[in-house]
């Protein structure tokens, strides 16, 4: 069964639209992706129901085609579905590593602290060379989304555990 | 009488309302919706969302983005919130599920709400769906011992299988309702588990009263049970912990 890739055209779809500026975010690409398969068949046309498990989903499964593992998967859902604002927020912070640490394996996973009530979500860089701006770019990286996650509710903590990328696989 | 467990494994249930285009709708309306339900929902955050549609046009399936600003108001434990978004409110709860008894207060109280500052002409759609994550044995095993819906392999065909993903949309001629029902591997490659996602809406824009609406769910509810027990075997099901 042939299958065209729908995002040359959605591309073009965007140009002139209020989100032009952009491109579509990760977890749009990745629903697009399902949806398609999912309504080739033109007798389906009904809209599912509105689910912010699915997005979240999509969005999880989208990380790994940006060099983020995803650890913990379900605790890590778990918190995405209480705080959703945070996947906008964790989309934002693999794109600003990916720009300042060229390189850069990531990995996704969710912290809970034993000792008192508090939990996050921690994006941890791991790089091929640690030279003495890695933690500068680090920053820099941070820099560009933190505001955003102060307007948010829950917590992503971006951080470097200086291991070596292979061993994340 | 439904049966009660006391693990299910319901991670996601939603209960959507899409009300008309013809419904009027302005910004006034998210913090109106607030006032009624702010008891039950007090955190307010707020979501631009990206939305695709697809439409069937005579050249195919048509496909349209749009952005759209949803409110999302949370239960002080998060465990439940309701989206609203132009023309559509949506009751999700999550894990630990609260029953059914739990829940549909919560749908009731979004829904009266909603009507309570707009003048609701009618409903293009309800849906009723609830996403379920199912635990399964790390070692080889027959889905049709923990399943009654699951994909069929001709005995010529390779009987080992790596993932699968099955969808059947069941129609119901004595009323306008659908329901999608999904069964799928997890994506967490670290744990073996399916997830089988029942999705009961109504399928005929119109075909239920804004007064009938509480009435279609309660009817929902139960086809969605009557679903949900079909598909698993009473293996699987005792594992859930039944609750006589």
């Amino acid at each position: 069964m042939a299958f065209n890739y729908p995002f040359l055209d959605l591309r073009n779809s965007l140009a002139g639209s209020a989100i032009a500026s952009r491109p579509p975010s990760i977890r749009l690409r990745a629903l697009v992706a399902d949806a398609w398969m999912e309504t080739e068949n033109p007798k389906r046309q009904h809209q599912a129901t509105t689910s912010v498990r699915e997005e979240v989903s999509a969005f999880l499964g989208a990380l790994g085609d940006l060099k983020v593992i995803v650890r913990s998967w379900e605790e890590v859902e778990s918190y995405f579905l209480r705080f959703p604002g945070l996947v906008d927020i964790v989309e934002l912070a693999v794109q600003a590593v990916q720009k300042h640490i060229q390189d850069a394996q990531m990995i996704l996973d969710h912290y809970r602290d034993p000792e008192i009530d508090d939990e996050y979500l921690v994006l941890c860089v791991r790089a091929s060379e640690y030279d003495e701006s890695f933690l500068k770019r680090l920053a820099a990286a941070e820099a560009e989304f933190l505001e955003h996650l102060n307007r948010q509710q829950g917590w992503l903590q971006l951080t470097t555990d200086f291991g070596n990328p292979t061993d994340a696989l | 009488m439904s049966r009660k467990y006391a693990n299910p494994p319901i991670i996601e249930a939603v209960c959507e309302f899409r009300v008309s285009k013809n419904t009027p709708w302005d910004l006034t309306i998210p913090g109106l919706f607030y006032e009624k339900v702010n008891s039950s929902f007090p955190v307010k955050e707020q979501r631009v969302i990206q939305e695709v549609e697809f439409q069937q046009g005579p050249e195919g399936v048509q496909y349209y983005i749009r952005s759209s600003e949803r409110i999302f108001l949370f239960a002080q434990d998060r465990k439940s919130f309701v989206q609203l978004g132009p023309r559509l409110v949506a009751v999700h709860c999550l894990a630990p599920y609260p029953t059914w008894e739990g829940f549909r207060p919560k749908i009731e109280n979004a829904w009266n709400g909603i009507r309570e500052v707009v003048e609701v002409n009618s409903l293009d759609r309800i849906g009723l769906r609830y996403i379920n994550r199912i635990a399964l044995p790390a070692t080889a095993f027959r889905l049709e011992d923990y399943f009654g819906f699951y994909p069929f392999l001709a005995k010529n065909l390779p009987q080992e299988i790596g993932s699968f993903a099955m969808t059947v949309e069941f129609v119901y001629p004595e009323r306008p309702d659908r329901c999608r029902v999904r069964l799928s591997t997890g994506e967490d490659p670290q744990v073996s588990s399916v997830v089988l996602d029942i999705d009961y809406f109504l399928a005929s824009p119109g075909g239920v009263t804004c007064g009938q609406a509480l009435q279609w769910i309660d009817q929902a509810h139960m086809q969605v049970e009557a679903i949900f027990e079909g598909c698993i075997t009473d293996r699987l099901r005792n594992t859930f912990g039944e609750l006589k």
